[in-house]
């Protein structure tokens, strides 16, 4: 058994080729082998899934197998949510990597070795079993990241981005690595599976201080409120095809870091206060979802308001008359991000909400379905602007962002989308469609969700060996109900996308209405771009979080 | 002995966090930022310390003589070499804004807002 190293091993290597090859290779043949690297990866992520469906792979570097339910050795355990993300992070890389071959005119073969370093960082991450080896990779994943984000450093713009991403996320490193040192001290273990089963389940204030290191660490990453002011800064000056990573990979691997550490060491012990624990979490998720839909609706500039071209809505507005194929592409995207039906995002709001209503939470479909909304519709108010041409010139809304001054990532100009740009941005919306209208989705991702939760499961397979593993789950169809909200969502969003370019009432009310300027102001003065701003707001979420938890789930 | 050095790691931790929040110069800043990583050092060798026992090198003394605890000095030295790329790209982020921008304060630089 050889393929658990591969998906971290050959990147790396061909990363170091490239590397050191700077100047002898011609560009095309690094963007090919990177390129191809990364759709190798992509290979063995597929082969992965199919193998670890009923038993996951559990892999030991050097044969160092666990004597006794003790691990001394770094495993690797891959199964069902692991190899999905390596292969979600090799798709988005490859598609990003076919992009940049247009995006950059100047490219050298650096910025393709950096990306094979930030796949294979991304691979390792999903792929391990043991604590400190998720901090390694945390770490490999964010030096990668912090150069890919000031990869444009001949503007001071980008520059500064990446130091408020590196600050902020080097600060929540040091959390991790503290929380892991509490841990490693109480079980002398770094093993998930040993840990979990170390700790037994008995909470005291040490085990609930390492938790909130460890998780506010990852929410770093996640960029979940008050951890989030570094995302929209990395996003608004990073080039288009690493933001692609950021949103698509980066941000989920933080909460995906969460839900496996709690799930695989703390599970046990927070058993009785799970009930609490959720209410927490619900009261940060629930603070990004409402502030993330506001921020968006409020801004005008493009790759700040997609958190998720640089360009700024009015100076291209009607201007997107000509590359209809790209609007289309645009609206395809706003649709799946409303929820609708077949993209895999009805599927997951629909999971998202019977869960929630399984727990007697009846209002949390209703926020998120806000969320949804309000997101699909400042993208689908950006669309009509520049693609239709609809709205005034002149802008009353007091919008925060937009005063970054940008060249453009591409010199020059291109007549038309060249194919490299608008095929990569198809093929993921392709997938995203496919994957909606794949067979036993949802009954996999339960499966997957019950299998992440086992925790003796877990670490039965990791240090005995054994595999009791649950059998798979029966789909979950939605009903009439569900594939309304999903058509509601849309067309509320162009509703409200109208409503705002065209209605000139109501946009004059919204525009000069003194909430909304004292909104929007409050909102703005707090995205300062200032690092010594952010870290206070880093250190009050973690003592927010530290004295919850130290109240609530002892 | 234990309970002193788990104080200075957090004591560095606060005082490194206090230094990165209330910094006017990009530099000090990140030395700030490595404060706050000198605390994990302090941390995990706390950890691993074990009254009077010897470093965890076999070869000259007999095997089963007490050691510290060599796991956290291999964390450790992890944790310095990631560290040091970290520090190193933060350093010249820093000195790459300071040669277009000719500013250092982290509160004046001032290039993209919310």
């Amino acid at each position: 058994m050889l393929t658990p190293p591969i998906p971290v091993a050959l990147p790396l290597l061909v990363a170091a080729l490239l590397a050191a090859l700077n100047r002898l290779l011609p560009r095309w043949l690094a963007s090919t082998l990177a390129i191809l690297t990364s759709a190798a990866v992509g290979c063995v992520a597929v082969s992965m899934l199919v193998y670890s469906r009923l038993d996951p792979i559990v892999y030991w570097f050097g044969g160092w197998v666990p004597r006794r339910g003790a691990a001394l050795g770094i495993g690797f355990v891959i199964d069902g949510p692991g190899a999905m993300l390596v292969l979600l992070a090799s798709i988005l890389v490859t598609a990003s990597l076919v992009f940049s071959t247009r995006y950059f005119d100047t490219v050298g073969t650096l910025f393709p070795s950096l990306m094979l370093i930030f796949l294979a960082a991304m691979s390792g991450f999903s792929q391990t079993g043991d604590l400190f080896n998720l901090f390694v990779f945390f770490e490999l994943m964010s030096a990668a990241a912090f150069a890919l984000c000031g990869y444009k450093s001949e503007e001071p713009g980008p520059l500064q981005g990446a130091l408020n991403f590196a600050v902020t996320n080097t600060v929540g490193a040091f959390l991790i690595l503290s929380g892991i040192g509490l841990i490693y001290g109480r079980t002398g273990a770094l093993n998930m599976a040993q840990i979990g089963r170390a700790l037994g389940n008995r909470a005291d204030a040490l085990t609930l201080v390492a938790l909130a290191f460890i998780a506010c660490g990852f929410l770093v990453k996640a960029a979940i409120v008050p951890f989030h002011f570094w995302l929209a800064d990395a996003h608004a000056v990073a080039p288009a095809p690493v933001c692609v990573l950021f949103s698509g990979v980066m941000v989920e691997l933080g909460l995906y870091a969460v839900t496996r550490v709690y799930w695989a060491c703390f599970s046990g012990i927070l058993e009785p206060r799970q009930g609490a624990l959720r209410n927490l979490l619900l009261v940060f998720g629930v603070a990004t979802a409402l502030l993330g839909a506001v921020m968006c609706y409020a801004q005008r500039h493009l790759k700040r308001m997609l958190r998720t071209a640089s360009v700024d809505e009015m100076d291209l507005r009607g201007r997107g008359r000509q590359i209809q194929a790209t609007g289309a592409l645009f609206v395809l995207g706003a649709a799946g991000l409303a929820g609708l039906p077949p993209f895999a995002t009805f599927w997951a709001a629909n999971m998202m909400d019977a869960s929630a209503r399984e727990l007697g939470l009846h209002w949390l479909p209703w926020v998120s379905f806000a969320a949804a909304t309000a997101t699909a519709a400042a993208l689908l108010r950006f669309w009509a602007r520049v693609f239709l041409g609809w709205g005034p010139n002149v802008e009353e809304l007091p919008t925060p962002g937009g005063h970054v001054r940008e060249r453009p990532d591409t010199s020059g100009g291109h007549h038309r989308t060249p194919a490299a740009m608008y095929l990569p941005a198809a093929g993921l919306l392709a997938l995203g469609l496919l994957a909606g209208l794949a067979p036993r989705l949802t009954g996999a991702a339960y499966a997957a969700a019950i299998h992440i939760q086992d925790r003796g499961a877990y670490a039965q397979r990791v240090l005995d060996m054994l595999t009791p593993y649950p059998a798979a789950v029966q789909d979950q169809p939605a009903a009439a109900g569900d594939f309304a909200r999903g058509a509601a969502g849309l067309l509320l969003a162009l509703a409200a996308a109208w409503m705002t370019l065209c209605w000139n009432a109501v946009r004059r009310t919204v525009g000069r209405s003194p909430i909304a300027r004292a909104l929007v102001g409050v909102l703005r003065a707090a995205h300062s771009g200032i690092i010594p701003d952010y870290v206070t707001w880093l250190i009050f979420g973690v003592a927010a979080f530290g004295a919850a938890s130290l109240i609530w789930l002892r | 002995m234990t309970h002193l050095a788990y104080c200075l790691a957090a004591w560095l931790f606060a005082v490194g966090l206090y230094g990165v929040v209330t910094s006017r110069n990009m530099v000090h800043l990140i030395i700030c930022l490595s404060v706050v990583q000198s605390s994990t050092y302090a941390l995990l060798l706390a950890i691993g310390y074990r009254a009077g026992a010897a470093a965890p090198v076999f070869a000259d003394i007999p095997s089963g003589t007490p050691a510290v605890d060599p796991v956290v000095q291999a964390l450790m030295l992890t944790d310095v070499v990631v560290e040091v790329t970290i520090m190193a790209l933060l350093l010249a982020l820093a000195v790459l804004a300071y040669e277009r921008t000719g500013k250092l304060d982290p509160n004046d630089l001032g290039m993209i807002r919310g």
